[in-house]
């Protein structure tokens, strides 16, 4: 299970990928708002650095942006390093030498106020429309 | 008549499947439309597809031909929609099936310690889809053989029994998944002031509209059609639309956190993939819990998918007893039988390597696409035969004669003229994408036609397959049930 607790803010996040999928990612967890230098390091079965792999990030979901470089190439140690920050909170696919290598979660720092909205009026205002259409209908009928 | 609109807009994919959509396609905005369409174009069309079954007192084919004075185009489009609803049928049941084989078995956990696997290619590629599509068959059978009263009484309480289990299954997400609920919240309702400007946001909340709903399908017409005088159908419809509104609002508020919360990305495009997959494996982590959560969690398809499928059911039951004039106990037999023959296609047990499940469920996808973009026609169609032959003013009077609530007329006129407007655009901008004119979007980008309507196989033997069940078949029969006319 996932725990979602907010960590430390923090701007360097490695991601290993060993034969195309991901090995290990630290931080496991990423944030709307923080400014991040991502460096994910691309190795073959046997662990050597591939070089000239194309590294990118791909909004997986609507809501996603992302400020700054979303691709890169890996260099001769097998890194490519991308500054950016994602602006919104949503789902992020990571894609190595085309291939999708893990779709990553960004999360929010703070329950977002639009999303409450949303919920709570959808909710009272039908809620509210169907309680009278309740009671002008099936209730008041059932009385007479 | 609430048994009836609950059936047309009921099933568990369209039920868990618009939060994912959100997540994809812009959250909140896709909300907005989603729930506009729903409380526009779908309560106008039920109420316009009620007044026709109870005036006319016939099956929506045969209603739209004695309100359109016989005009064989319009008829052909009703005819369409009710014919893709009668290959919808063997869908239906190999999915159902399914559920029901995952409800039963949930307590031996079946699927084992691997359940994508288990269900992508074992499962599938059995005959275990088959049985389950034939029980299916029996239920629909022995439900809909002596009345179809008995069952519209069981279906009213169905969508209550939905929200009660949904608002369970919320209080099950909060305890387990604390944290990921308010992040799952914040990523399927939140509101960002550009998507709302986005035509393809608003055209694909526009097909869930559809899809959910079933408009273009005739379900009301054919319930309206047994209505004794004095049916209250605008009071039953306020009702199910309201409370189809807060139903799917509570389901996404289970879903989504419980996907996220055990660690799974809040994607799943379709609801396959995250009942018989995915959530399974959350069922193992949970323990002696997750057999009991499991079992609920399948058994929603009890009150929200069986009234949809004995709808579509009886509309076909409906339609094909007017058409031939049999007796009802003999259509149902043949329509089962007809069910039970269609459902072999669904469930073909042969693995489909391309889409990584069987031929059988590949046929499935791809048939369910046609369907939508017929029942958009078909819906497009039915506002027309409202406007030129039935007008307005009278089909308003119709409905507020018998019924509690009045609604006003000048209201629902300009309700009518909007969701025509949001119909049509939203089928404009499908077409228009698809063949690659919208400026910035590329045709991919809509659910290309070739793609989605070929099952991914492109133009082979396979995709002209699939694209003969999927639009062919209800094409042909709709042809011919329509030149037969009288």
């Amino acid at each position: 299970m996932l725990l979602l607790t907010q960590v430390a803010a923090q701007t360097q996040v490695t991601i290993v990928i060993k034969d195309g999928a991901v090995q290990s990612m630290d931080p496991s967890q990423l944030y709307m708002d923080t400014d991040y230098v991502v460096n994910v390091k691309v190795v073959d079965k046997s662990g050597n650095p591939v070089t000239g792999s194309l590294v990118e990030f791909v909004p997986a979901s609507g809501l996603l942006t992302i400020d700054g470089t979303s691709s890169a190439k890996t260099g001769s140690d097998g890194t490519a390093s991308l500054p950016l920050k994602f602006t919104s909170a949503g789902v992020l696919s990571l894609y190595v030498g085309g291939a999708k290598a893990k779709t990553l979660n960004v999360y929010y720092s703070t329950f977002p106020a639009g999303a409450a909205i949303f919920i709570v009026g959808t909710l009272v205002i039908i809620g509210l429309a169907l309680a009278y259409t309740v009671y002008k209908g099936p209730i008041k009928t059932l009385r007479k | 008549m609430f048994s009836a609109f609950h059936g047309s807009s009921g099933g568990m994919g369209n039920s868990l499947v618009p939060a994912f959509m959100a997540v994809v396609w812009g959250a909140g905005s896709f909300y907005f439309y989603f729930f506009l369409g729903l409380l526009t174009v779908v309560f106008v069309l039920f109420i316009v597809d009620s007044c026709f079954g109870a005036y006319t007192r016939r099956a929506p084919p045969q209603a739209w031909h004695v309100i359109t004075k016989g005009n064989k185009f319009f008829t052909f489009w009703i005819w369409f929609g009710v014919m893709s609803m009668f290959v919808w049928m063997g869908t239906a049941t190999a999915l159902y099936g399914t559920w029901l084989t995952y409800l039963v078995a949930a307590p031996f956990r079946f699927w084992g310690s691997d359940p994508g696997t288990f269900f992508w290619v074992t499962y599938l590629t059995s005959y275990w889809p088959l049985v389950g599509a034939l029980v299916m068959c029996f239920i629909w059978w022995l439900v809909s053989y002596k009345s179809v009263n008995v069952w519209a009484r069981i279906a009213l309480w169905a969508k209550p029994a939905a929200i009660i289990m949904a608002v369970i299954l919320i209080i099950v997400s909060l305890v387990y998944t604390p944290e990921a609920s308010w992040q799952g919240w914040g990523m399927t309702f939140d509101l960002k002031a550009s998507k709302f400007m986005s035509g393809m946001v608003f055209a694909q909340a526009m097909l869930w509209v559809y899809w959910r709903s079933g408009v273009g399908s005739g379900v009301s017409t054919a319930f309206a059609s047994y209505l004794p005088k004095g049916g209250d159908i605008n009071t039953a419809c306020l009702m199910e639309r309201f409370s189809d509104v807060i139903l799917l609002t509570l389901f996404a508020l289970f879903i989504v956190p419980l996907t996220m919360g055990f660690g799974f990305p809040p994607l799943f495009s379709g609801s396959l993939g995250l009942a018989f997959s995915a959530l399974p494996k959350v069922w193992n982590a949970l323990g002696a819990s997750g057999i009991g959560l499991s079992m609920l969690f399948y058994a929603l398809f009890i009150p929200t998918a069986l009234p949809m499928n004995l709808a579509y059911f009886e509309t076909n039951v409906a339609t094909y007893a007017d058409k031939f004039g049999m007796p009802r106990t003999k259509t149902v037999t043949i329509m089962a039988i007809a069910a039970a023959l269609l459902s072999i296609v669904f469930t073909i047990p042969i693995y489909d390597s391309l889409n990584g499940n069987s031929y059988g469920f590949t046929f499935l996808f791809t048939a369910w696409y046609w369907e939508i973009l017929i029942l958009g026609l078909a819906a497009l169609f039915e506002f027309i035969v409202l406007f030129k032959y039935f007008k307005i003013d009278k089909l308003i009077a119709y409905a507020n004669e018998t019924s509690v609530i009045k609604i006003s007329p000048k209201l629902f006129k300009g309700l009518c003229y909007l969701s025509f407007l949001m119909v049509l655009g939203s089928m404009a901008y499908l077409f228009l994408t698809t063949a690659g004119i919208i400026p910035g979007v590329s045709p991919g980008a809509a659910g290309s036609i070739i793609a989605d309507g070929t099952g991914y196989h492109g133009f082979t033997p396979i995709g002209y397959a699939m694209i003969f069940v999927g639009l062919g078949l209800p094409l042909i029969l709709a042809l011919i049930w329509t030149a037969t006319d009288k």
